[in-house]
């Protein structure tokens, strides 16, 4: 079985990024259905 | 969003070259539910910290996402006191997507950024002219109408 995805670290991956290319975050939420 | 905007050659570039782009389902917890999103798309633009200083519900075409983006951008840092920063955004909003949605909170958003970084009050006034010309239906216009008095 997969392991859930955690969203949480996923954000948490992007800020740190952002932060290290001094770029914001673009969250786009959809509906994957 | 998928079947017309993000395979846009000048979305894709746009959003590599500026942002780091984060896609979640809708219903994603908790993100979902601390970004309080309700409907989709829901687009929220984030500062490094994490912290929300644009958001937009709904489709938007190319020539109006870009200028979506390109606000939210100038709104991280006009929102941390980088006006001239803020400003250059701003600008290149105002120059490549004049006819867009974002156009007239662009000129309002200038003219403070300009306002604040210099103590200057033209640029206050200059915000109620510009609307008042260019932009004469613009809510914004309201919103600037003390200026006028300036």
């Amino acid at each position: 079985m997969p392991e859930a995805i955690s969203w949480e670290k996923t954000m948490k991956r992007a800020l740190e990024r952002a932060g290290a290319e001094n770029k914001p975050v673009l969250v786009f939420f959809h509906n994957p259905a | 969003m998928d079947a017309v905007t993000y395979p846009e050659k000048d979305v894709i570039e746009f959003v590599e070259r500026h942002l780091i782009p984060l896609r979640i389902a809708h219903d994603s917890k908790p993100l979902a539910t601390d970004f309080n999103v309700k409907w989709t798309p829901t687009h929220v633009i984030c500062d490094p910290a994490g912290r929300e200083h644009h958001r937009a519900v709904g489709f938007m075409a190319p020539e109006e996402f870009i200028p979506f983006l390109l606000l939210g951008i100038a709104r991280v840092h006009f929102d941390q006191e980088y006006y001239q920063e803020a400003t250059t955004y701003l600008e290149k909003l105002l120059a490549g997507y004049p006819k867009s949605e974002a156009a007239p909170e662009s000129v309002y958003l200038r003219g403070v950024a300009l306002y604040k970084s210099t103590g200057d009050p033209k640029p206050l006034k200059k915000i109620y002219e510009q609307l008042q010309s260019d932009y004469p239906a613009s809510a914004w216009l309201k919103r600037a109408s003390p200026y006028r008095l300036l």
